[in-house]
């Protein structure tokens, strides 16, 4: 998925981001410093991940006490 | 969630795991490495980014039905994601601010937000960090995403629609579409998630510019 929009105009994953990621697996595979350290990447990746959801899940709900009803059917 | 969004969604990160085996067993060539490919690839990516956009069928349409109101949404999600992104920080000890909102800022959009955070750092932080930083950014987008496809259909078929694509983040626009025009109270769902989609995209490596 390279571009999402370009995905959605002609309908397959991109292989440039394939090829990216690929070479970003190989290099964190072949660095012991990484390696080591990856266990503690989980935690901050869930915290940032469900502080992400929730804030855009209140920002939404803001926006459409905002502007929801007034233009909603336009 | 449909099997297939669910295979289409894990196909990177297996390729991950996969380059993750590879270097593991057999080491990195210097030339993989050393930023040359990557640096080419990222300017392709930037290229396919652009021509994706100017390439839909629907853009001039899109393009017109674009008011004020409809704009200010992806401004409520950047908004509002970000801040808690930063709130979110407060909990893990020790961790960076701007970080934090670096890896909050991809919107579930995993592959190039990664990518964009390994090549900002790198020169900044250096490879070990950056590559830290990245794999994070990677692993919570994921999340993200996946949260997104299984959450966002409860949450549209409830009546609400624009929290479904804020939800959705960027995959509104696309895996998450279905899904959040099952609220049906609702006429100009289509146009503002796909404005919404676009809108997170382009926003992505401006958010990462500011916060790397």
């Amino acid at each position: 998925m390279v571009s999402r929009a370009l995905d959605s105009a002609v309908g397959y994953p991109s292989a440039t981001i394939a090829v990216m990621i690929f070479i970003f697996g190989a290099g964190v595979g072949a660095n012991r410093m990484i390696l080591d350290n990856l266990g503690s990447i989980g935690i901050p990746a869930v915290v940032i991940a469900v502080s992400g959801i929730v804030g855009s899940l209140v920002a939404a709900c803001g926006y459409d006490r905002l502007f929801g009803k007034k233009g909603g059917g336009k | 969630m449909k099997l297939m969004e669910m295979v289409g969604v894990l196909f990177l990160p297996s390729l991950f795991v996969a380059g993750m085996a590879t270097g593991i067993l057999c080491g990195v060539p210097g030339w993989m490495s050393e930023g040359g490919v990557s640096t080419v690839l990222l300017g392709l990516l930037v290229f396919q980014v652009g021509m994706g956009l100017g390439s839909r069928g629907d853009f001039s349409d899109i393009v017109r039905t674009v008011s004020f109101r409809t704009l200010l949404l992806p401004g409520f999600t950047v908004a509002g994601t970000v801040a808690a992104s930063a709130m979110g920080c407060v909990l893990l000890s020790g961790a960076d601010m701007a970080d934090c909102m670096a890896v909050g800022s991809g919107f579930g959009y995993y592959s190039l937000s990664s990518m964009l955070i390994l090549q900002f750092k790198t020169p900044v932080e250096g490879v070990d960090a950056a590559t830290l930083l990245a794999s994070t950014a990677l692993l919570a987008n994921i999340i993200r995403e996946l949260a997104a496809l299984m959450l966002c259909a409860y949450v549209s078929r409830s009546g609400r629609g624009v929290m479904a694509i804020s939800l959705a983040g960027v995959s509104s626009m696309d895996v998450c579409l279905p899904s959040i025009l099952s609220d049906q109270s609702r006429k100009n769902l289509m146009p503002m998630a796909i404005i919404h989609g676009v809108a997170l995209e382009v926003s992505v490596p401006l958010l990462l510019m500011i916060f790397c």
